[in-house]
Parts: C-alpha cells; sequence; structure tokens
C-alpha cells in the first residue's frame, strides 16, 4: 500500500470538524470509555421498551383527506378488516358427512371466548314465510346426491350469502370469523387464531378436508411473528459475517473486533434510540439495524484501515487512531450527513410511517458514525495488536481490486470528453426507463406468496371474489327511520348500481335485507317487515348497516388484492356506477375501506418517494458542494449519482416489478449511501490535487482509493446480501436494488467521475 | 344472514341453560342444590321455531361458580345456532325461607332481561321465564338424567294469533 497521505490540516474539514468527537475521545480515553458506557446504558434501557408495531394499518396513516374520510368511517363503523376466514377445502366436502362436520364446527366456533359470530353456508336461512318462519337453507337432515346440489345452487343465489360461503366447484368452503373487539389485540387474536385452527384441525382431518386460515388479523400475527425471526437472524448473522469478513481482511481477531464492534454499538444504540423515543419496528423500520450495521461496519473498515497504515508508517497507536479520524473522519461525517439528508427527505411524505422513518434514520446515521469515529478508534488504541495485516496491494485479493479500479480508471481518463459523452447519454437513456416506472402496491409484497395464510387469501381472491371490505357511504335523503321509501330507494339504486358493475352477488346492504324477504312484495308488507327485522337486529349488524344516527347507509363489496393500480381502476369505476345512479345525491360516494386507503395512500406514498429522492439528490450534492467550497464539485458529482438511482429504476420496469414501497424507500436510502463513494473519491482527490496536476491526482486516487471503493461495495453488497435470507419479500427487494445501486455508483465513480474531473478541470476549476 | 324475527328460539334456548344449574336430586338441601350447580357444563339439543318447524342444532357452554353462602349462583356462557350466538351473564338465588329460587339472566347481543321464578314438582324442576314482553312467558323443565347429566326442556305457548310455540331440548353434561 502507498504512504499515508500528507496531512490534511492546511484544508478546511469536508466533515464540519465533527470528527473531532473522536480525537476529544482519543486524547482522554477513560471519558470517552465512560461517555460510551453511558450511552449504552440508557440504550439498554432503550432497548428493553423495544416494541413491534402489529397495525398493518399504521403504514398508511396519512394526513391526507382519503385517510381523514377512512377514520371518520371507521369511527362511525367500527373497523371492518378484522375477520378471520377459514377456508375448508376438500373433494368429500359436498357430502352430508362434511357438512354436518361444518355445521357443528360453526356452532363449536360461535361458543368459543373472543369469537363474535361465525357464518357458513349453515347460517342462512330462506326468506321468511307468512308467519315470519325462516328455516335454514340446509336442514338438519342433510340430503346426499340431487338434492344436496339443489341446496347448495340455493346458497350461492342467496341475498345474504355474498356468494362466499360455498364455491363454484363444491370443493370449498369458506368461514367468516368475527373476532370480538376485546380479542383484537396481537397476542388475544392469536390465542383466538390457535383454536380456530385446533378446533378445524380436530373436525375435519378425520373427514380428509383441509383447513387454512387467514385474514387481515392472521396476516398481522404472521407479519409481527417473522418481523421478530427476521431482525434477529439478520442481525445476528450480520455481525458474524463482519467478524468474519474483518478477520480476512486484517488476518487477526482484534482487527475483527476493531473493526465490528463499533458497528455493534451503532445497532445497539439506534435500537436503544428506537425503544427510547416509542419508535416500533415495523414495516419500514425494521430496514434501519441491517443499514446501520452495513453502513457503520464499511465506515469503521475505512478507519481501520487508515488507523493500520499510519501505524505501520511508524506511529504510535495513539496518533495512528488520531490521523486516522483526521483523515478519513471528515469524510465519514460528510458520508453521514448526505445520508442524513437522505433520510430527512423521507420528511416529505404525507405518510406517518415514512416520515418516522426518515426522522429516525437520519438520528440513527449520526449515532453510527458518532460509534465509528469514537468507538473505533479507542479499541484500536486500547486492543490493537502487531498481528493486524493492513490489506496491502501484495495480497491477491487486494492486488484483484486495484486491477480492476485500474481497468475502471483507463476507461474513464483515456478519452475524458468521449467518456463524458457516453455517460451522459446513459443517463438519459436511463432516465428515460426510470420515466416508466409507475407505482405497484399489495399485501403480498410484504409476507410472500409462500406463506400460507396469503396462499389461502389468494385461493379466496380466485374462488369467492375476495375478502376485502370496500364501502361506499350512501347518504340517507330523508330523516326518520332508513326504511323510509326515498332511503330505500337510494340504498336500492346504488347496490343495484355495484351489483350490476361487479356482475355478482357478492354486495351487502340494507337492500340485501330487502332482497331477502322479497322485494316484489307490496311495499307497505316490506317496509313492515323490514321494522320487524331492525327490531329484533344486533348491533354489530346494524352497524355494518347504517350509522347510528340514521343518516348513512353501506353499500359493501367485496375485492380482492390484486395491486394498487387494479385496485384503483376498481375503485374508480365503483364511485363512476355509484355516483350515475344517485345524481341526485350531492355528497361525495368516495369507496373507502382498508384496502382502498391502502391502495390511494400506497400510490400516494410512492410518489412522495420519488419526490423525496429527487430532494435527497439535490441536498446531498448542495452538500458536497458547501463541504468542499465549491460549486463545480456539487455539480460535478451530480451525474455519477444520479446515474445508479435511474439504472435501478430502469431495472424495475425491465423486470416489470413497478415501484414498490419498499423499492422507493430502498432507492432513497441507496442514494444516501452510494453518495460516500464519491465523497471518499472527491476528498482524496482534493488532498492530491494540491501537488499533483488533475490527471496525476486522478490517478493517484484512483490507485488508492479506487481499491477501497471496490472493497466497500463488496462489503456493502455481502453484508445486503443478507437481506436474501429474510422471509420477508420487502427487505429481500431492498437488499437486490440497493446492491444494483451501490454497483451502479461504483462504476460511476470509478469511470464517469473521473473523466467529469478532467473534463472540468480543463477549465482551472478543478 | 339470519333470520332475526324468528331466532328468539335460540335467545330463549340459551337463557334456559342455566336453569340446568337446579339439581333435582339433591333437592332436600337448598344450599347443597346451588353448590352442586357449580362447575362446567356443555349441552347439545335442537331448537324449534314452532310446533311444527323442524328441528335445528344448539350446543351450549356454561361455567357456573357458588359464593360462600352457597346460595347464589353466578353464571356466564354462552348458546349457539349456526346463526346465532347469545352470551349469557346471570345468577340463581335461593331463598331458604321458602324454599323457591329466583334470578334473572341477561344476554349481552340484546341486553334482554329474563327473569325467573322456579320450584320443584316431583323428581322435576318447574320453571317459568319471563322476558318482560307481554305474552312472553316460558315453561322450563328440568329432569336429571344419570350422574352428571340433565335435560331441559323448553317450551313457549303459541301467541293468540297462533304464532310462535318455540321449544328446545338441551342435553346437559359437565365437562
Amino acid at each position: 500500500m502507498n504512504a499515508p497521505p500528507p496531512s490534511p490540516q492546511s484544508q478546511s474539514s469536508i466533515g464540519f470538524g465533527l470528527e473531532r468527537i473522536g480525537v476529544a475521545a482519543v486524547r482522554r480515553p477513560l471519558i470517552g470509555t465512560i461517555a460510551v458506557a453511558i450511552i449504552s446504558l440508557i440504550a439498554a434501557f432503550g432497548l428493553m421498551r423495544l416494541e413491534f408495531d402489529d397495525e398493518l394499518r399504521n403504514v398508511f396513516r396519512s394526513n391526507s383527506a382519503d385517510h381523514q374520510a377512512f377514520e371518520q368511517f371507521e369511527a362511525t363503523f367500527g373497523a371492518t378488516e378484522t375477520d378471520l376466514f377459514l377456508l375448508v377445502e376438500g373433494d368429500t366436502l359436498a357430502t352430508a358427512a362434511a357438512l354436518n362436520a361444518l355445521r357443528d364446527f360453526t356452532i363449536d366456533l360461535r361458543l368459543e371466548d373472543g369469537i363474535a359470530s361465525a357464518v357458513s353456508l349453515f347460517s342462512l336461512r330462506r326468506t321468511p314465510d307468512k308467519d315470519g318462519e325462516a328455516p335454514p337453507v340446509i336442514p338438519t337432515e342433510i340430503p346426499n346426491g340431487k338434492d344436496l346440489r339443489i341446496l347448495l345452487d340455493a346458497i350461492d343465489d342467496h341475498p345474504l350469502g355474498l356468494g362466499k360461503l360455498i364455491s363454484a366447484d363444491r370443493r370449498s368452503a369458506l368461514v367468516i370469523i368475527a373476532i370480538e373487539e376485546k380479542a383484537q389485540g396481537l397476542n388475544e387474536a392469536r390465542v383466538v387464531a390457535e383454536t380456530v385452527i385446533s378446533l378445524a384441525q380436530g373436525t375435519f382431518s378425520g373427514l380428509g378436508l383441509n383447513t387454512r386460515l387467514t385474514g387481515l388479523p392472521e396476516l398481522r400475527t404472521e407479519l409481527v411473528d417473522r418481523l421478530l425471526v427476521d431482525q434477529t437472524r439478520v442481525i445476528v448473522l450480520g455481525i458474524a459475517l463482519a467478524f468474519l469478513l474483518s478477520g480476512i481482511m486484517f488476518r487477526s481477531v482484534s482487527g475483527s473486533i476493531v473493526t465490528t464492534l463499533p458497528a455493534i454499538v451503532a445497532v445497539f444504540w439506534v435500537l436503544g434510540l428506537m425503544g427510547l423515543t416509542g419508535v416500533r419496528v415495523n414495516l419500514t423500520t425494521s430496514i434501519l439495524p441491517v443499514l446501520i450495521l452495513v453502513l457503520a461496519f464499511a465506515d469503521s473498515m475505512h478507519l481501520s484501515v487508515q488507523s493500520l497504515r499510519e501505524q505501520i508508517a511508524g506511529r504510535s497507536r495513539r496518533e495512528a487512531a488520531l490521523a486516522a479520524i483526521r483523515e478519513v473522519g471528515p469524510a465519514c461525517v460528510l458520508a453521514a450527513l448526505t445520508t442524513s439528508a437522505a433520510f430527512l427527505t423521507l420528511g416529505l411524505s404525507d405518510s406517518y410511517a415514512i416520515r418516522q422513518l426518515g426522522l429516525t434514520g437520519a438520528i440513527s446515521t449520526m449515532l453510527s458514525f458518532a460509534s465509528v469515529v469514537v468507538v473505533g478508534p479507542l479499541l484500536f488504541e486500547l486492543t490493537a495488536h502487531r498481528s493486524m495485516k493492513v490489506p496491502s496491494d501484495t495480497g491477491i485479493f487486494f492486488h484483484a481490486l486495484t486491477v480492476f479500479a485500474r481497468f475502471c480508471w483507463q476507461i474513464g481518463t483515456r478519452r475524458p470528453l468521449v467518456t463524458v459523452l457516453i455517460g451522459t447519454l446513459l443517463v438519459l437513456a436511463a432516465a428515460w426507463g426510470h420515466s416508466r416506472l409507475r407505482p405497484e402496491f399489495s399485501f403480498k409484497e410484504h409476507l410472500g406468496n409462500h406463506i400460507p395464510a396469503v396462499q389461502a387469501m389468494s385461493e379466496i381472491n380466485r374462488e369467492f371474489g375476495g375478502s376485502n371490505p370496500v364501502h361506499l357511504l350512501v347518504p340517507l335523503p330523508a330523516e326518520g327511520s332508513i326504511v323510509e321509501p326515498e332511503n330505500l330507494d337510494a340504498v336500492k339504486r346504488v347496490d343495484e348500481a355495484v351489483r350490476n358493475l361487479t356482475g355478482s352477488n357478492a354486495v351487502l346492504s340494507f337492500w340485501s335485507l330487502a332482497r331477502w324477504l322479497g322485494e316484489d312484495q307490496d311495499e307497505a308488507d316490506l317496509v313492515r317487515r323490514l321494522d320487524e327485522l331492525i327490531a329484533a337486529m344486533p348491533e354489530h349488524w346494524r352497524s355494518r348497516l347504517w350509522s347510528a344516527d340514521g343518516r348513512t347507509a353501506l353499500v359493501t363489496v367485496y375485492f380482492g388484492d390484486e395491486g394498487a393500480a387494479a385496485t384503483l381502476t376498481k375503485l374508480a369505476q365503483l364511485e363512476s356506477a355509484a355516483r350515475a345512479a344517485v345524481p341526485d345525491l350531492a355528497a361525495p360516494l368516495t369507496p373507502t375501506g382498508f384496502l382502498a386507503i391502502a391502495a390511494r395512500e400506497s400510490d400516494r406514498m410512492i410518489i412522495q418517494l420519488n419526490f423525496s429522492l429527487m430532494a435527497a439528490v439535490f441536498l446531498a450534492i448542495a452538500l458536497i458542494g458547501f463541504a468542499f467550497r465549491s460549486p463545480t464539485i456539487g455539480l460535478i458529482s451530480l451525474l455519477p449519482n444520479i446515474f445508479p438511482i435511474l439504472v435501478t429504476g430502469s431495472f424495475l420496469v425491465i423486470t416489470k416489478e413497478g415501484l414498490h414501497l419498499s423499492s422507493a424507500v430502498a432507492l432513497t436510502i441507496a442514494f444516501g449511501i452510494a453518495v460516500d463513494n464519491t465523497i471518499h473519491f472527491l476528498n482524496r482527490y482534493r488532498h492530491e490535487r494540491q501537488l499533483l496536476t488533475p490527471i496525476d491526482a486522478v490517478h493517484v486516487t484512483n490507485s488508492s482509493v479506487g481499491p477501497v471503493l471496490v472493497a466497500t461495495t463488496i462489503v456493502l453488497c455481502v453484508g445486503l446480501g443478507l437481506t436474501f435470507i429474510s422471509v420477508l419479500p420487502m427487505m429481500r427487494l431492498f437488499g437486490k436494488l440497493a446492491m444494483l445501486t451501490f454497483f451502479a455508483a461504483l462504476i460511476a465513480n470509478l469511470v464517469y467521475l473521473p473523466g467529469l474531473i478532467l473534463v472540468g478541470s480543463g477549465k482551472g476549476r478543478l | 344472514m339470519i333470520a332475526m324475527t324468528k331466532m328468539r328460539a335460540a335467545i330463549m334456548a340459551s337463557t334456559a341453560v342455566l336453569l340446568l344449574q337446579l339439581p333435582l336430586a339433591s333437592a332436600g338441601a337448598a344450599d347443597t342444590l346451588l353448590k352442586n350447580l357449580a362447575g362446567n357444563w356443555t349441552g347439545t339439543g335442537s331448537a324449534r321455531q314452532s310446533a311444527d318447524s323442524t328441528p335445528e342444532p344448539i350446543k351450549c357452554r356454561i361455567e357456573a361458580t357458588i359464593d360462600a353462602t352457597s346460595r347464589k349462583l353466578a353464571q356466564t356462557g354462552r348458546c349457539a345456532t349456526a346463526d346465532r350466538t347469545s352470551t349469557i351473564v346471570g345468577e340463581i338465588n335461593h331463598d331458604p325461607e321458602n324454599g323457591g329460587y329466583s334470578g334473572r339472566w341477561s344476554t349481552r347481543a340484546d341486553g334482554r332481561t329474563t327473569a325467573l321464578v322456579g320450584k320443584r314438582v316431583g323428581k322435576n324442576l318447574h320453571l317459568t321465564a319471563s322476558a318482560g314482553e307481554a305474552g312472553s312467558v316460558s315453561t322450563i323443565v328440568l329432569t336429571p338424567s344419570g350422574a352428571d347429566g340433565y335435560v331441559m326442556v323448553m317450551s313457549k305457548a303459541p301467541g293468540p294469533d297462533g304464532k310462535g310455540g318455540e321449544q328446545t331440548e338441551i342435553r346437559f353434561t359437565r365437562r
């Protein structure tokens, strides 16, 4: 390796002097150690308070008008996505024996604590006769053969069956299980789910029938369980990998400790911070610990390498640590600041979850920096051993990295103008590709298709037309009872419009009751019978049909989760059909419900994240320009840094993935990290430029920083490779996109950036 | 999804279920009688909307606890058909002065309260349940069945218009 570079003291720090906290800690190691211990104790206290967020809906919480309307809806009608769905499947389902078991199961479920109701095809009754008697559609003595087929056909057409209780091929039946409000917490819902599964297995396994449980409460439980397992596994393996990589690099255990412990401390502090500030581990914040581990480890590696170089150059351990902080610390500060800035731009989002990620991520990045510049050098001074080996040019690993970096440099600098032109054309092409990127969202994005509950949900979508309620709020024109003819007519028109639009029976409204009673009868008679029905109706049924104040009726239709784009199209059609049915009603008929809000909010969030990304780019560029006191350097760093984002966006277009929520977050954060390469390159170029011509400075920079950048990128990619073992698709996607972004950033920094510097230096400004 | 107008049979059945806590064999000692009611019970049976209608399956699960004086039995539980659940909370009190039983139950679903008055008739216990509506009175007969079981039959006379006449029969055993 080359000798340590000249002291940077003659230049102003690009780290705004923040690296001095490391210097202070090394100069007063006792105070530094005590400070680290105190912060760690506070973090331990916070860690004990760390919680997992079990509410899927929190991801979509925002201050948008749509979400406020949804909150108002839930305040009026209660949550409607709290049902569990049990799928009972098998070739022998449509037999008297199996159906008897299904009926027993339905009744048994209703006796269990925590279950408000269980509805199966046995819960349907025939239209009441003149005496008001309404026998069950399926009688106590269940027939076989043709008679049974006729009965099951009646279930299909039943106005209150929603076409959801038995599939067309008669191989699947659905039991819809409403959970009592008191049992909707995570642990209570888990007990209810276990009860349902146990009862189902006991009832159906001997009959050759399979059962699968799903529904949002079940998906939520799966998600929290997997988040917990995922976090533990990824962090533990990440630490092990960091130890291994640093051990290989330094061929020493103390090298592993000096390099890895600051990253472990950083993760510990970040988790403690989350616990102390009440930030829960959820779908978005679960990325943070892995990210901080990777980020801190990469910076720590830079510091360790530099410290060792200084020590080999003849300095004492303390002086070596101090010199390394002065040399690499400013770049670490600026890198942390740009990453923080990328996080902070997430604060532009309407989404509470994204804003929380942005703020927590920004603080965490700075905490990570503090750990790296304080804990790393302290450890180096206390524990570094002569047995640590600096990665050298003579090592085969570093030799390979140097060859690659030199190859990139030769391409980039042989004809700088051509490099810049080709690079710029590539940026434009990637920009065109990125512009074709469209937002996409689906619950499957978060859990993955291999999860049984997700597979069961997909089956329900296929066989029963979906399980996600979407509600139209119909303002009732007449005051008084809902059975006022004017009110009944408004609900009827919307109900029929929705029924015609969807072509299905899966519509529930007050008019469904009228259809069940027999809509062809005399109006006065119908009203009388509806009044009787209302008098005997439990509150939780009423709340799914109209509001307590009698001013709003609900028309509910069920959608499958086909992704945000398809859902938004269907919602627009629904709204349009409803408006056309009741043009005289002035109030908006905007469909709402969890799926509707998830589709709208995710769409909005993704678009906002794209804006955040652009803001992150310009903020980082401005920071670089300011830190280097050179607007030209800021401008030059713009193109190599938007290139990786545009390439990754184009990749998403080519692979037809669309821009998912996690992709947008990944791109923003990955940009913040990728810009580090540029900073380290420019930092060294700045040093070299004091004594050398631009071409020589670029050459020396490439020789010294290039291999480290390649190594860092490999370390980052290997570290992010850990996300591939995650059971959560979002984490895996994040890892994949971040790796692509880092690789594109590396090429841009080793090929495109040198070209840009040389072209720019032609005017003497660099 | 259910016929709400005619589902009172299920409610009445679930209400009457609580009467099973009145064991007949030990009627000689009132405090012992209520004490014997404590425990967990399950029941299965059938409910009819009217004398002519087809019986529908019904199941119950009741938990009962006795106080220190053995004169007051608190009961909670559920009864359900395939389309209706009644969550019941109630109590039965014994009056040693007159040897009679009285009590009340309320169902959480509709808040309906049923008043009970009971007396022994031979080996059986006959009770009257009044649901608070004019004419809504049911007769309940409990008959011992084996060492740890009872059969409850509840019937409601048809109204003046000839409608109604629900009948419920449930066989209970200790869990």
